[in-house]
């Protein structure tokens, strides 16, 4: 029963009452057991009953454990409720914990306030009555306002008083200022009488000049407003002015006689002047000296100073500041930049070479040379490739078709010369002119009919070839050009030379490798090296006049050449060379081919790389010693060479062994010969044909060809050098040239498109000189290198210290300046 | 007659001094004409007999780029007998240039007029020395009698100088703007002197005539005169020489220019032997401002003492001229004593004393280690320079500073005596 008491909790009153049964159930079952009641007939039926309490024991006990563990669950639940509600009641306390405490600082704060001791309340302000009195209008305020009022009027007596003070101490200061400055004066005054007493007078003299007043002596000279007397003088005020101030000072003057003399100097002086006081009842006592600021400065003295700035500064800018300017600007004179780029890119102008040739026909009527010269000219057209370089036949007596007044160059001139017993047409080539004999029968002259005449075929075809060489040469040249690579795209080069096989290619890059650069002027320097002493001369005033002469005057239109000639003895071979070995199948010492580079000495041999303004083209002539002749080459047993670029040597190896004293103009005829031929090749000429003018009129056109591309690339770079570096100058002379190029470069191209090779080889030459003039014009590079920064390191060092003081000074002068506007304003 | 004496006594003495040295030292001429510290481009004594052979012999005197001294100067040398064989001659005349020299030095100091002023007067000009002790300073200087045996031309431009000084100071101004005139046109910076040589003609006529005549048609004047001394001059060398171009270009072209490098005891030419090409003539313009700038503030702040002005402009030209050498800072050196009142109120005269004697003992050394013997180089002998523009700067800033400090003093007498500090 007492459990009943104490579970009250509806909740638990299942669990109570189930347990209940469950011990109940029990009870049943241990009556089932016991075997002492025995209630059941057999054992067998007692455990039949048995396990059926047993299953509703179980049945029970499972329902209980269900509820205990509800009853566990529903504990916990009721835990955290409680703890909940625990912390919300703790929170709770600690606010108002704070609350408290708060309010016992207010109440404690508001106290201090009420207790606040005001300095106001200990003012020694005049009393009520009187400041009523003073200002009747407050008489009616409340007593915080009469307070506030009270107080300002205190504080601007005050104000007032102060000021007062102030400017009386200012006053006081003058004065002793004052007062030390008559002291110095006096102590100087002193020092000058005591001198001039002991110097010149004696003591009734000094006397009765110094009982004088009015008239000082030569000494004193500022001492024309004092006035000086003898014995104990009185300070009597007797000047025109109440005297203000005065000094009474005992001076004790030695006389040479070692009298004592007693002097007391009374100082008048009127002051008034001086003071700023306008009242004169002011008194005041000199007090002990304490030290003093320096004396202000005078106004003439601050105005010296300006000057003296001012001076500085003018200079600077009105001479630096110009100087500066004009030393330190950059000229740039202006460019055609966009025409240069043209130029270089191939875009303003593309060379073109139309040949015109000159077919005279003097034995045949004038339809049917016209029409051989028709069908020729087809055939030739259909043979061409290479569009640029194109051969235009003319007939010679049509000139009344050319309305130009310059005719074009004629660059071969054909002769069709009849002639009997022919099967075949022969041509023959003039050696001296360019001109071409075409012999044929009179029978092979195409009927007006013919379409494709042999004779024209043949012809075609042999101009054709004469000018294979050329035309190869020319399309290397357009095609090393990078200009001409632009401008050539439509016909890549393979085509170009596509007719040209590739051993005349390789001939051709083979010698233009070998030939010497462009210049204006060429220095040729003949040499006659021998290892001995002999020969010692040679006739090479004549074999140059003889084998060189005519040629370079062919030449003049291209280049202009001089001509030195020198003979060295004992010219040995370098140490380091190989020496010449001895063949004995041919009874010759040979050199190497390999060992050609080494046989000129260079280090030794004086052979001048420059000898003015252009390459020198060496030609060697070298007479092997007798022991070591006949000197060939090994192998191909030839006696000269060219070295590319350079020169050329001929090795000259005397007759029958014996050693010439004396070249003669016969001797020296073989290798003069093998010198212009050389001279030729390193010029550039092109191999074939045999025919010299006609070389050399091939050679006019390459040269222009190669001037014309060389001055327009020299142009492009210097237009993107002038782009890329935009500091450095650029003198008018650049410009110059740069204009005189353009203007020649296009003459040039209209020239070479008029055929006109020769004034086109000269605008060229002009061109290529001023190209390369402005190029390297020495002013310009001077700058290059030379970036902004630096420019800080050169000006700081020099004109930092001597800059500065000038800034700082001028900076002082403005700003006082300034101050100076400001206080005139604000008065 | 006792001072005239001793005045006797000092000539004659400096001037057998001179004669001795060469007596005694026959190679010593020739040696001091090469020493760099005498001789510059400009006034080397070497150049000159270039140039006068060249003239001898009817060739331009220009023409070989190696003389570069006013023409007049030619006739005078051709007068005298060939130096290298007769080189008596040569030092007595310039010995006696020196004596010309300490003579108007005299006049000079006895005027006056380096202590007081038509404006100002020293307050220690009882500490002075007299005219005869000036000139005795100016002739036993080491840096005088070296220029003297030397033989540079420059003591032809001292003489202008002094000359022109010692006119003006005894109020002979037609005397002393012909004189001035004749050194500008030696060598040009003299005309930078005519500002305030004028201003002392003005105050000289001003004192002694007690009336003021117009100072712009003073200066007016006096720059007539002056302008037309050395027109007059330039015209005579015309005639001389014919080639007037080549002959400006050559001498004054070549001053201004600068370009001849060859070391000397001045600041520009290893500068300008170091400084970009670019820049060269910026540079020269600012080395030649910076030479003029001080004119005009000197001038002005020290308007009441013009022979100040102009001693301490020489000073000045001496540090820092295109191409300076001792017989420059003999010059100032003579003018020095002039202001023995200022000497009791400097301050660094220990230190700028031993900066130039320094200078002066090791400048040599240096210039042979570098030269000679190869175990220097540039640097030293530029060090040195440096030094010795140093001690010339500071007597410089110290006798201004001084001169400035007895200025202060007489307008404010209360301050008589008391320390100062520069600011």
């Amino acid at each position: 029963m007492a459990i009943r008491d104490i579970v009250v909790n509806p909740s638990l009153l299942p669990v109570l009452n189930l347990s209940a049964e469950t011990r109940d159930q029990c009870m049943q079952l241990l009556a089932v057991l016991d075997p002492s009641a025995d209630s059941y007939s057999d054992s067998e039926e007692r455990a039949l009953a048995a396990s059926k309490e047993q299953k509703q024991l179980f049945a029970l006990l499972a329902r209980l454990r269900g509820l205990n563990r509800d009853a566990i669950l529903r504990v916990r639940e009721t835990k955290q409720a409680t703890a909940e509600a625990r912390q919300e009641i703790d929170r709770l306390h600690l606010q108002l914990q704070n609350l408290y405490y708060e309010q016992r600082h207010l109440t404690g704060e508001i106290a201090a306030c009420e207790s606040y001791d005001h300095k106001y309340l200990a003012l020694p302000l005049i009393p009520l009555e009187e400041f009523l009195a003073l200002h009747p209008e407050h008489r009616e305020s409340d007593e915080h306002d009469l307070m506030i009022a009270r107080i300002n009027h205190e504080h601007a007596e005050r104000e007032k008083l102060e000021q007062a003070r102030q400017e009386l101490l200012k006053r006081k200061q003058a004065l002793i200022a004052e007062n030390n400055k008559r002291k110095e004066d006096l102590a100087s005054l002193d020092q000058d009488l005591e001198r001039f007493i002991d110097v010149s007078l004696c003591p009734s003299e000094f006397r009765t000049m110094l009982l004088t007043p009015g008239r000082p002596p030569s000494p004193f000279r500022r001492s024309s407003k004092r006035s000086i007397s003898g014995g104990l003088a009185i300070n009597s005020n007797n000047s025109n002015s109440p005297p203000t101030l005065s000094h009474l000072v005992l001076y004790q003057a030695t006389s040479p006689s070692s009298k004592h003399v007693l002097v007391m100097i009374a100082k008048n002086e009127d002051l008034s002047s001086s003071q700023t006081d306008p009242h004169p009842d002011y008194t005041m006592t000199v007090s002990t000296p304490s030290p003093r600021p320096p004396p202000p400065e005078k106004p003439e003295a601050i105005r010296t100073r300006f000057k003296v700035i001012a001076a500085f500064w003018a200079v600077i800018i009105f001479l630096g500041f110009p100087i500066w300017w004009k030393t330190t600007s950059i000229y740039r004179a202006s460019l055609p930049i966009p025409e240069m780029i043209d130029w270089a890119d191939g875009k303003t102008c593309r060379p073109v070479f139309p040949l015109e040739i000159r077919v005279e026909t003097p034995h045949l009527p004038d339809a049917e040379a016209q029409h051989l010269l028709r069908t020729t000219q087809h055939t030739l057209d259909d043979l061409n490739e290479f569009s640029a370089h194109h051969l235009r036949l003319k007939l010679s007596n049509d000139n009344v078709d050319e309305p130009l007044n310059e005719p074009a160059d004629t660059a071969l001139t054909v002769r069709l010369l009849p002639q009997d017993d022919l099967i075949n047409p022969k041509s023959e080539l003039q050696h001296d002119t360019t001109q071409l004999d075409v012999f044929y029968s009179p029978n092979q002259i195409p009927p007006l009919s013919s379409s494709n005449p042999p004779l024209s075929a043949y012809i075609a075809g042999e101009l054709q070839q004469l000018f294979t060489e050329e035309k190869a040469i020319i399309a290397q040249i357009l095609s090393n050009s990078h200009a001409s690579s632009a401008a050539a795209t439509s016909q890549p080069s393979s085509t170009m030379l596509s007719s040209v096989s590739p051993q005349l290619a390789d001939s051709i890059a083979k010698r233009l490798r070998r030939s010497m650069k462009y210049a204006d002027t060429y220095h040729l320097a003949f040499s006659l090296f021998t290892p001995g002493t002999e020969p010692s001369s040679w006739d090479i005033q004549a074999a140059v006049h003889d084998y060189i002469t005519p040629l370079l005057q062919t030449f003049s239109p291209i280049s202009n050449f001089t001509v030195d000639t020198q003979v060295q003895l004992y010219a040995t071979f370098a140490p380091t060379a190989p020496a010449p070995e001895y063949d004995e199948s041919h009874g010759v010492w040979t050199l190497k081919p390999e060992d050609l580079s080494a046989f000129i000495n260079a280090a030794e041999w004086p052979l001048s790389p420059s000898i003015g303004p252009g390459p020198t083209i060496n030609f060697i002539l070298y007479v092997p010693d007798a022991a070591q002749s006949p000197l060939v080459v090994k192998d191909s047993l030839a006696t000269s060479w060219v070295v590319p670029q350079w020169g050329g040597v001929v090795l000259l190896n005397p007759a029958n062994g014996t050693q010439l004293q004396h070249l003669s103009g016969d001797a020296l005829q073989a290798p003069f010969l093998t010198f212009s031929h050389q001279l030729l090749t390193l010029l550039g000429a092109p191999s074939t044909p045999a025919a010299l003018p006609f070389r050399l009129q091939t050679l006019t056109r390459i040269r222009a060809a190669s001037l014309l591309l060389s001055a327009s690339s020299t142009m492009g770079s210097l237009a993107r050098l002038t782009e890329s570096l935009p500091s450095i100058p650029i003198p008018a002379t650049v410009a110059a040239s740069v204009a005189t190029t353009l203007s020649h470069l296009t003459s040039t191209c209209e020239h070479l498109r008029r055929g006109r090779f020769q004034a086109a080889l000269a605008d060229a030459r002009i061109a290529e000189t001023e190209a390369e003039r402005s190029f390297f014009e020495k002013s310009m590079v001077g700058q290059m290198y030379f970036p902004d920064e630096h420019k800080v390191a050169v000006y700081l060092p020099l004109l930092g210290p001597i800059g500065v003081p000038l800034i700082v000074g001028l900076l002082k002068e403005v700003k006082k300046a300034i101050a100076l506007r400001k206080a005139r304003k604000a008065t | 007659m006792g001072v005239d004496r001793r005045k006797a006594a000092v000539f004659g003495g400096a001037f057998a001094l001179r004669l001795l040295l060469l007596v005694l030292f026959p190679s010593l001429p020739d040696l001091l004409t090469g020493r760099v510290e005498v001789s510059t481009p400009v006034t080397s004594f070497k150049r000159l007999q270039e140039g006068l052979f060249l003239y001898t012999r009817n060739v331009s005197p220009y023409d070989g780029g190696v003389f570069h001294q006013a023409p007049l100067l030619l006739p005078i040398f051709s007068l005298l007998p060939s130096s290298p064989g007769f080189p008596f001659p040569t030092v007595v005349l310039y010995s006696l240039i020196d004596l010309i020299n300490a003579n108007a030095l005299i006049t000079i100091a006895e005027s006056g007029w380096a202590v007081s002023g038509r404006s100002y007067s020293a307050i220690r000009k009882h500490i002075r020395w007299d005219g005869v002790t000036i000139a005795a300073w100016f002739l036993f200087n080491p840096f005088t009698i070296a220029t003297c045996l030397g033989r540079s031309t420059a003591v032809f431009t001292s003489i202008g100088i002094l000359y022109a000084l010692s006119s003006a100071v005894t109020g002979k101004t037609f005397n002393s703007m012909l004189a001035l005139g004749f050194a500008s046109y030696l060598s040009i910076y003299p005309a930078l002197l005519y500002i305030p040589l004028m201003l002392l003609c003005y105050d000289q006529r001003a004192q002694t005539a007690k009336t003021y005549p117009s100072t712009t048609v003073f200066a007016l004047q006096h720059l007539a005169i002056f302008v037309l001394s050395i027109a007059g001059l330039l015209g005579i060398s015309a005639l001389l020489i014919g080639d007037f171009r080549s002959f400006v270009s050559a001498t004054y072209g070549f001053q201004l220019l600068v370009p001849d490098l060859t070391p000397n005891v001045g600041l520009w030419w290893y500068f300008f032997i170091e400084i970009f090409d670019s820049f060269r003539e910026f540079f020269l313009g600012v080395f030649w401002l910076h030479l003029a700038s001080y004119m005009g503030g000197l001038t002005i702040r020290l308007r009441r003492q013009p022979l100040f002005v102009l001693s301490s402009l020489l000073g000045i030209f001496a540090v820092f001229k295109p191409y300076p050498s001792i017989s420059d800072a003999s010059l100032y050196f003579a003018l020095l004593p002039l202001y023995r009142h200022l000497f009791p109120l400097m301050r660094y005269t220990f230190f700028a004393v031993s900066a130039l004697l320094y200078a002066t003992l090791l400048g040599p050394a240096f210039y042979h280690l570098w030269i000679y013997a190869g175990s220097g180089n540039a640097n030293f002998f530029y060090a040195i320079t440096l030094v010795w523009s140093l001690g010339l700067s500071i007597l410089l800033a110290d006798t201004i500073f001084a001169a400035l400090r007895d200025e202060w003093e007489y307008d404010n007498p209360e301050v008589r005596g008391k320390d100062v500090k520069q600011v």
